[in-house]
């Protein structure tokens, strides 16, 4: 995928509309079927604790290509990465603050849940 | 605790509903705390700044001290669904997108430093730890259980990929075996009727059950036959058709909704119908008839020769589905979580890296290990007095704790409405004596009276009994104790009053002020339209202020039960500080307040004057 200037958020939204696929619709988002007997699915139990930690892009990158392995990530990953740290500056601005022991409520407590939207 | 051979392990949740953290040491529950108590935001979801820094404080500790510090979710699974989510959209996903990634990519992904930066480190193991968010569940259903082998059951919106999990705990090990996947839901779907009915989605969910009773099931085919394909196993998938949040937008496609349902979405506040409480009834039985499948299934699979069930996750908390799967006698015995949703995620990462991650051995407490939910900050009669003393506020101090109970009891039995602060605050969302407000449940008027000047809440919603352990099977026919109030039964038939709901709410023409003012026995107050109560059972080892006053009530009235609901507003955290409880107090008709061994009343108190109103402060939940 040819990747642009735009925002890491826009990016993302070309590569879903560049790489999307009926099968994946059925793989991901799939619907009743008559055919199966079962909805059950095996649960993968590895990795049900792990550790989690990075403090810079190349390290994020590898613990990304440990997780997200198909194919359709493999030139992802880099630009999930730099969104990451591009978003990064916002906590930086909330340790200052933390150090000065000022309270943290206005500023690193301001997420809200959607009244009507379930928070994912 | 402190010691060379103590292990101290902090839990946290976050970034999703219900911010908590909780702090076990040696296996131990030593404190948890939802966030929202602090900040005084109902469901804070931040980051749970002020329960960190509490639990550290109530164990004595630095986050130096602590052995490892774990967070109930892991960011990159999430992240993961959220990618392939919008990559079977295609160009559909700019909501998701939108809705997604501030959050994700700001907060979610960096919480292993938010949250080394909140408490000044990481612990002696120096990273964060994340835990499978099932996983969490399960093991804060399982761990603090009285049961050494049970099988372990969570329902839950969604975390990660997973919305229902079936495991199997045994001693110190915990395994999930099967799993449902997102986006099909069980949480979700009643969430999405919740929201069509007018109410707000996770903090309207309870309301909408709470509605159930009165309506009739008349939805529950056309359901099953357009919404979502339950198998005999107990397996569901959903119609996506219908639904919308996996496209980042509302719940429903109220298009689709229409078509089924001839009628737009309620507009929140406006007045309840017929067709609303027909809804909640339907969508009641069907979750009933899944989670009846779920735990079949799972005795059938994995259940041979354990009699024992755990539960957590959101849908756990659905209280009315608990006291029916505990009638059916699927399993024997029945464990829920207190704090099923998302904040008991906090206690159960922490327990399952105490036991799974670090294997270290599970001493069984035969009553539970949960200490009757009691785990929050408490405040002592120094701390109450200073508080009152600096503001001026009258009271009236009691040495003699007997003697206290006993006026209790009385005002009481005199219909007085108390708010009490005692001891510990509750974990988890329910009051269970400790931040409650207390009355008589004989008054045929009380429901409504706490509803409209007490709660400012919904005039149909029921309250909950507690109940004297010892004299629970004279008043209601749940075949077991219900310490967290989290099991439904009904009130015994030689108690009722014959009541003709259909009558009445056709000659009301819906009015639900006269309807709940009718008496349906000699408990009306917490004795819902259906006969129904939410029970809480009180003994002397979980709960002794609490078991003393029903004692001394019982012993004046005759009457061993009580309404007991949580110590707030519509909209507002329970309290937590004497503050909060002062200010309640204040701002509504509650007659008395009890901080501990301090007695204040009403009429002695002087005008109550806030800067802002608190209707502003309180957003209706």
């Amino acid at each position: 995928m040819h990747w642009t200037n735009k925002s890491e958020k826009e990016n993302i939204k070309r590569w879903a509309g560049e790489y999307f696929t009926d099968k994946m619709k059925k793989q991901y988002l799939p619907m009743p079927d008559s055919v199966k007997e079962s909805y059950w699915c095996k649960y993968d139990g590895n990795r049900d604790i792990v550790d989690y930690n990075f403090e810079t892009i190349s390290e994020m990158e590898k613990i990304l290509q440990e997780e997200l392995k198909e194919d359709f990530y493999e030139d992802l990953i880099l630009h999930i990465a730099v969104a990451a740290f591009k978003e990064k500056e916002i906590i930086q601005i909330d340790e200052n603050i933390n150090k000065n022991n000022q309270t943290l409520d206005s500023d690193i407590n301001n997420f809200t849940i959607p009244e009507f939207i379930y928070t994912f | 605790m402190k010691g060379s051979i103590s292990m101290y392990i902090l839990g946290i949740s976050d970034l999703y509903h219900d911010s908590a953290a909780a702090l076990v040491c040696n296996g131990e529950i030593i404190a948890a705390a939802q966030e929202e108590r602090f900040t005084r935001v109902k469901h804070d979801a931040n980051i749970p700044v002020n329960a960190m820094r509490y639990c550290l404080r109530q164990g004595g500790i630095k986050a130096s001290e602590l052995k490892a510090v774990v967070y109930y979710d892991q960011p990159l699974l999430t992240l993961d669904r959220f990618l392939k989510n919008s990559l079977a959209l295609g160009d559909d996903a700019g909501d998701l997108v939108d809705h997604v990634y501030n959050n994700l990519f700001s907060r979610k992904i960096w919480l292993h430093k938010q949250i080394e930066t909140a408490i000044g480190g990481l612990g002696e193991h120096g990273k964060l730890l994340v835990v499978k968010h099932h996983v969490s569940h399960a093991a804060s259903a399982f761990y603090p259980s009285p049961y050494e082998k049970s099988v372990v059951l969570t329902i839950d919106g969604v975390g990660e990929w997973t919305t229902t999990a079936i495991g199997v705990g045994d001693g110190n090990i915990l395994k999930l075996y099967e799993e449902i996947k997102y986006p099909h839901s069980i949480g979700l779907m009643y969430s999405a009727f919740t929201y069509f009915c007018g109410f707000k989605v996770n903090s309207g969910d309870y309301k909408f059950m709470g509605l159930a009773p009165y309506g009739k099931p008349i939805y529950y085919n056309i359901i099953k036959e357009k919404i979502i394909d339950i198998r005999d196993d107990g397996s569901y998938c959903l119609n996506l058709e219908y639904f919308e949040y996996h496209k980042g937008r509302t719940m429903i496609n109220e298009e689709k909704f229409y078509e089924l349902f001839h009628s737009r979405r309620r507009k929140p506040e406006s007045k309840i119908t017929q067709r609303e409480m027909d809804i909640a009834a339907s969508v009641q039985k069907i979750t009933e008839e899944i989670i009846i499948l779920l735990a079949h299934y799972a005795k059938k699979k994995y259940g041979e020769g354990i009699d024992n069930l755990c539960l957590a996750g959101g849908v756990a908390l659905n209280c009315v589905a608990n006291g029916k799967l505990q009638k059916s006698g699927i399993f024997k015995n029945i464990w829920i979580q207190p704090a099923a949703g998302d904040s008991g995620g906090a206690l159960g990462s922490a327990l399952y890296t105490y036991y799974n991650y670090y294997k270290m051995e599970r001493i069984v407490n035969k009553a539970d290990s949960q200490k009757g939910s009691l785990l929050g900050p408490e405040f002592s009669t120094e701390d109450i007095l200073n508080y009152l003393e600096e503001y001026g506020y009258p009271y009236h101090l009691y040495t003699d704790n007997k003697e206290k109970t006993k006026l209790v009891a009385k005002l009481l039995s005199q219909e007085k409405i108390i708010g009490i602060l005692q001891g510990r605050m509750e974990f988890g969302p329910r009051a269970l004596g400790n931040r409650s407000i207390l009355a008589d449940c004989r008054s045929p008027y009380m429901q409504s009276k706490i509803n409209l000047k007490i709660k400012y809440r919904e005039s149909f919603r029921p309250f909950a009994p507690v109940v004297l352990e010892e004299k629970q099977k004279e008043y209601f026919d749940l075949p077991c104790d219900s310490p967290y109030m989290l099991k439904v039964g009904n009130v015994q038939t030689s108690r009722r009053i014959p009541f003709e709901l259909e009558q009445l709410l056709y000659n009301t023409e819906g009015d639900m002020l006269k309807i709940v003012s009718e008496p349906r026995s000699d408990i009306p107050a917490v004795t819902h339209v259906d006969y129904s109560a939410r029970i809480q059972t009180v003994d002397s080892l979980r709960n002794k202020e609490l078991h003393d006053i029903l004692l001394e009530y019982e012993k004046l009235t005759g009457c061993a039960v009580l309404v007991n609901t949580s110590f707030n507003v519509r909209g507002e955290p329970i309290v937590c500080t004497p503050k909060d409880s002062y200010e309640c107090f204040m701002r509504t008709d509650i007659d008395v307040l009890i901080m501990e061994n301090i007695v204040l009343y009403k009429e002695e108190q002087p005008k109550f004057l806030e800067e802002q109103d608190w209707r502003e402060k309180y957003a209706l939940d």
